[in-house]
This record gives structure tokens, sequence and C-alpha cells, in this order.
């Protein structure tokens, strides 16, 4: 330690502040596995969702040859899902795959604060339970048309958004909540009569485009603010870099 | 108002400043980010971890070895110490050039300057 009455103060030493800003903003917005995880999981429910279509229209014409090429395609869509599901079997593929895509930007990690982990199981077992109940509601006919599907789905699917972009901070920044804030527009658009309701053979997309079609579009533009983060990070670290000394092996 | 001459070197202040940021940062990162070279920022970061200010920790990928960073609670001390120094360093410097700037002559030299005025304006007819 020496005294600083001689040392003088490095014009860069703001800019090597705000590296530590821009890293975290960096770390914070590398959503691209977001965005693979939900193109993967929207294709597979598109997958079963088809053939579940098509099988019920060919069994009641009577199209055997439709029908079993519709069941094969659905057990392999199951299969594919299950497989996908499990962390230790697809899930572990998939995360190699996602950390693939930032291979050769290197590794960096900001892990939530241990602390809420009951508090995120709890989220997400809530969550579960308003979907459940919605489906089996739904099924027995006590929730209104299917229209209102999306909406009905705000009301839980919005807070728990919410909910866990908090609880995983700060390893999320704010752009996440982007999110359910889309999601939740949209419910009110659909509410208020906007004309943005697919009706007939397309209704399942009433909630896979405003889930996911919202949900990529959020982590799209997650990425491109980690892009221009890490821009901001190279600028300031380049800056001083000519102005940098070698490390000598006998001065610390 | 002291500094840590480890940490305000250029490079190796730049080095915590990222892994103040974030939990854990590999090599290829800081590699990358920093437009170092690999052996620039071993010798760099070694320094760093003789001085207990940074953890590293080595991995195997397959035959891959990652190296991962992170800052030990003793460099976060030291960093936030550091910043603070150099606030305050930057608010001294800048009250001294104020007060540089807007200090009047002495009464003394302000009447001398104009005797030599009056002086050179006689020489001059």
């Amino acid at each position: 330690m020496n005294s600083s009455s001689k040392t003088p103060v490095p014009d860069d030493a703001s800019d090597s502040q705000q590296i530590e800003r821009w890293v975290r903003r960096y770390a914070q917005n590398r959503t691209l596995p977001v965005a693979v995880n939900l193109a993967v999981f929207a294709v597979l429910y598109i997958a079963i969702a088809l053939p579940s279509y098509w099988g019920g229209m060919a069994y009641r014409d009577g199209n055997w040859v439709l029908l079993a090429v519709c069941i094969g395609a659905l057990i392999v869509a199951m299969t594919a899902t299950t497989y996908l599901s499990v962390p230790r079997w697809g899930g572990q593929w998939l995360r190699q795959l996602a950390e693939s895509m930032y291979a050769r930007e290197g590794r960096v990690s900001i892990s939530p604060r241990l602390g809420k982990r009951p508090w995120l199981s709890a989220a997400v077992g809530a969550f579960m339970i308003c979907v459940t109940g919605s489906v089996v509601l739904g099924l027995l006919g006590y929730l209104p048309a299917e229209k209102y599907m999306q909406p009905i789905s705000a009301i839980y699917c919005v807070p728990f958004l919410v909910a866990v972009n908090f609880l995983m901070r700060p390893a999320t920044g704010t752009i996440p909540l982007l999110w359910p804030l889309l999601y939740g527009l949209h419910a009110v658009l659909i509410v208020a009569g906007a004309p943005i309701v697919f009706v007939g053979a397309w209704e399942p997309l009433n909630l896979l485009v405003p889930m996911v079609g919202y949900g990529l579009l959020t982590s799209l533009i997650g990425h491109l603010y980690s892009r221009w983060a890490l821009y901001h990070v190279r600028t300031l670290a380049a800056q001083s870099n000519a102005g940098a000394t070698p490390p000598s092996p006998g001065r610390a | 108002m002291e500094l840590d001459r480890i940490i305000h070197e250029p490079v190796r202040l730049r080095i915590m400043a990222m892994l103040s940021g974030v939990d854990t940062a590999d090599f290829k990162f800081l590699v990358s980010t920093l437009g170092l070279s690999k052996g620039n920022l071993s010798s760099h970061v070694d320094k760093l971890e003789a001085a207990g200010y940074v953890r590293v920790t080595k991995s195997f990928n397959g035959k891959i070895t990652n190296t991962q960073y992170a800052l030990t609670a003793k460099g976060r001390k030291a960093l936030e110490k550091h910043w603070t120094a150099l606030d305050d360093l930057r608010a001294a410097t800048k009250s001294k050039q104020k007060s540089e700037a807007i200090a009047p002559l002495p009464r003394k030299s302000s009447t001398e300057l104009i005797r030599c005025r009056k002086r050179l304006s006689r020489g001059a007819s």
C-alpha cells in the first residue's frame, strides 16, 4: 500500500467503474438459451397439436392410413417432449446446445440468491396448480368460451412471470419483465374487443402465439441488449489497454 | 487516502471490475473482452490470486480445461475501498483546481501590477 499523494488519478478509472455495470448487464441478458427452449417446446407443442387435430378428422372420415400416421407422429412428439423435459436426459442436451451459442465469448454467471429458492418452488407449484385448474374447469365447461382463454391465463401467468423475474434476481435484469407486460397487454386488448383472436382450427394459437411469441421477442431483445453491453465492455476495456503496463515478475 | 498498488494497475483494475459485476467468469471471457494475450492475463490473475483477491477454480469438460475466476470477499472489499479512495482523490483534485482558478490576486501584487503597467506606458510614450 502506498500513499496516493504522488499517485495520479487515472482518466480511465471511471471507465473501469462502468465496466462493472456493463458486464453485469451483459451477463443478465444472455437470453438465447430461453429463446432456444421456447422454440423447441413450441415446435413440440405444434407436433402434438397437429397430429391430434388431423388424427381426429381422419378417425371421423374413416381414413385409417392417415390416422395411423398421426398416431405414429404423436408418439414420436410425446416421447421427444418427455425426453427433453427431463433435465438429466434431453434437458442436458438442450443446455449444452444453448451454451454452445455463447461458446466463443466464454462463460459468465450470476447466481440467484439462495434464500429465495423455496419461494421459487412455491411460485412454480402455484403456477402448475393454476394451469391444471384452468384446464379442468375448461373441460368441465365452467370457464367462458375459448376466446377468453388467454385473458384467463394472464391472471396467473403475469404474476408468475413477474415473481420469477424478481426471485431470479440478480441473475435477471429488467428486460424480461417485458414478457408479462406484453402478455397482460394482449389480454387487455382481447377483453377490449381487439380483433387479435384466432378462431376455428387455429384456436390453440390463442395461447401459443402470445406465450411463445412474446417470450421469443423478449429474449431476442435481451440478446440484442447483451450485444450492446458487450460492445461497451470491450470499448471500455480497450480504451486504456494501450496505456497499461505489462506485468513484470518482480513487481506487484 | 491510500491506493492499493495491486489493484491500481490498469489491467488488474479491469479484471477486478469485470469480476465484481458477475459471480464467475472464465478465462476465455476475460481474454476476449480485455483483448489481452493469454500469458499476460495469466500473469495478472496470478498476482491477484496471490494477494487473495481472486479465487481460481479449474474444472474439466471432457478433456478441455475450464478455468473460472471469482472475486473473494477480500477482493470485493479491496475494490470497494479502491473506488472510494479514487472518488475522494478525484474530489480533492477538483476542489484544488477550483480554488486555484477562483482565488483573487493579493492586494499587494495587484497594486504592483498597476504600477508596472503605468511605468511601461510612460516608457512607451
